[in-house]
């Protein structure tokens, strides 16, 4: 699964600890994430798109290998 | 979501507190560098105590009391219980992925736990087995927690790096 996470999250001039303060998760989980290192739960997915003001599809998309 | 069935994060320097020199001791012990205290010397109630090599014949196996020294079964007890709430205590921002890399983390010890065990098996006999063995009541724990928390290190390292 790809995203563009990164790419909004700059737009909107937030750091990974911002977002992840604004989500309540830890920092490591928004960096694992951006990286493509960790697909998050329905309910994170659902959170970064409310925080991020997107749909969740315009963040997140399948990719070749789903 | 979170992980269910972890101890509140304040658990976890309890764990550290407990861990650490019982760990100490416990090697000390084991490598005969110390020797347990005799006022640790007691009659203690034992459901299965078979004979070892060079006991009379005819000793009582079941339901005995017997004279043990109980720095060996504290300290273990210890370690079970310090490594237990050093390994399944939140950490201080616990969340799904945090549970993912715990996840792993137990699994990676458990295979390397699983493959140390196989080359003992095959390579380590007599009174050296019966010492893996107890070595071996805490490695699965000491490895997840080596595992885990450089997991945790390089994860915090990254993103701190890639803000």
């Amino acid at each position: 699964m790809k995203n563009n996470v990164r790419n909004e999250r700059v737009a909107l001039k937030l750091t990974q600890e911002d977002l992840a303060k604004k989500i309540g998760v830890s920092r490591q989980t928004i960096n694992a994430m951006e990286s493509n290192k960790y697909i998050p739960s329905t309910v994170l997915a659902l959170k970064v798109a409310q925080v991020l003001g997107k749909k969740v599809e315009e963040l997140f998309s399948l990719d070749e290998t789903d | 979501m979170k992980t269910r069935y972890l101890f509140p994060h304040r658990f976890k320097k309890l764990g550290w507190i407990l861990l650490i020199p019982s760990l100490v001791l416990g090697l000390l012990l084991t490598s005969e560098m110390i020797s347990a205290p005799s006022w640790l010397d007691m009659d203690v109630f034992a459901l299965y105590d078979p004979k070892m090599l060079g006991d009379e014949e005819g000793t009582k196996e079941v339901f005995k009391m017997r004279e043990t020294n109980l720095a060996d079964e504290i300290i273990a007890c210890l370690l079970i219980v310090s490594t237990i709430l050093v390994a399944c205590s939140e950490v201080k921002e616990e969340d799904e992925y945090i549970g993912k890399l715990r996840l792993e983390s137990l699994l990676w010890a458990t295979y390397v736990n699983a493959g140390f065990l196989i080359f003992c098996l095959f390579f380590i006999y007599g009174i050296g087995f019966y010492q893996v063995m107890v070595y071996n009541l805490f490695t699965l724990m000491l490895l997840f927690l080596v595992r885990f928390h450089l997991v945790l290190y390089k994860a915090s390292k990254l993103s701190a790096y890639e803000e």
